[in-house]
């Protein structure tokens, strides 16, 4: 998948735990956990939007693309 | 992932629902045992049945003794464990639909049982009523057997009750792949 989730890096940088990230936004422990391995078909924007509030960020810097070989033969 | 679980007050609304349709579903698995036995025990009942309600003449000649009757009950058994069958299948769908189980696959595989069970009663009513007849005139003298074939309402009724639990399962099903996708949203 080409679509990188750096939300680790942000929680990181904001000093906030996933727990906390989660209630704030209102989705699970369990889900936030997927969406930071990258292990969901999509986010929502409303999801999307939360948690850029949540940490005073844009999407840009959640989210990162990094074409794989396979993506660079298709382009 | 597993699909979105229902709001609180949804899920107590299905789960009363529930314990309304499982009990009903106990009353009629029950009715299902009974019922053949109490009717085939009693040869006034046997013969009220057969000549009110399967269309035999009333002067046509039946054995009611406990033999002939021991061969109508088992004739009309696999109508009876057919209908078991299909309200076991709506017993075990609630049980699901109680504990929050709505979209999944375990839940359409109740409900095609189910379906499949009343297709299946659709032939087999007839054909036991067949059986049971010529089991009631299988000891009288040859040129009185009969051979008694008649199809009414309820059988259509069943098969086509049962075609539609059938196409309402499949399109679950493809509820389910839905919701199931749109769970791997977050």
């Amino acid at each position: 998948m080409p679509i990188v989730v750096t939300l680790d890096l942000m929680l990181a940088r904001r000093k906030m735990r996933s727990r906390e990230l989660a209630e704030r936004i209102g989705i699970t422990e369990a889900n936030l956990s997927l969406l930071k391995s990258g292990k969901v078909r999509g986010v929502r924007f409303e999801t999307l939007a939360a948690i850029c509030a949540a940490l005073d960020c844009q999407p840009g810097e959640l989210l990162a693309y990094q074409p794989g070989p396979e993506d660079e033969r298709d382009t | 992932m597993s699909p979105t679980p229902l709001p609180r007050t949804s899920l107590q609304r299905v789960r009363t629902l529930a314990r309304w349709v499982r009990a009903l579903c106990l009353l009629g698995m029950a009715l299902c045992i009974t019922a053949p036995l109490l009717m085939w025990g009693q040869p006034e009942l046997v013969a009220d049945v057969v000549h009110r309600h399967w269309g035999i003449a009333e002067t046509s000649p039946l054995r009611l003794d406990a033999q002939a009757r021991l061969l109508g009950l088992l004739a009309s058994l696999a109508p009876a464990l057919l209908l078991g069958l299909a309200l076991h299948q709506v017993w075990a769908l609630f049980g699901r639909y109680a504990r929050g189980d709505i979209w999944c696959a375990q839940s359409i595989t109740h409900l095609r049982r189910a379906a499949l069970a009343l297709t299946a009663l659709a032939p087999a009513l007839p054909l036991s009523k067949t059986l049971a007849v010529l089991a009631l005139t299988l000891g009288n003298p040859p040129g009185q057997r009969m051979l008694h074939f008649g199809l009414g309402l309820q059988d259509l009724l069943a098969l086509l009750l049962g075609l539609m639990l059938l196409a309402v399962a499949t399109v679950m099903a493809e509820a389910v792949r839905m919701a199931e996708e749109n769970a791997e949203f977050v």
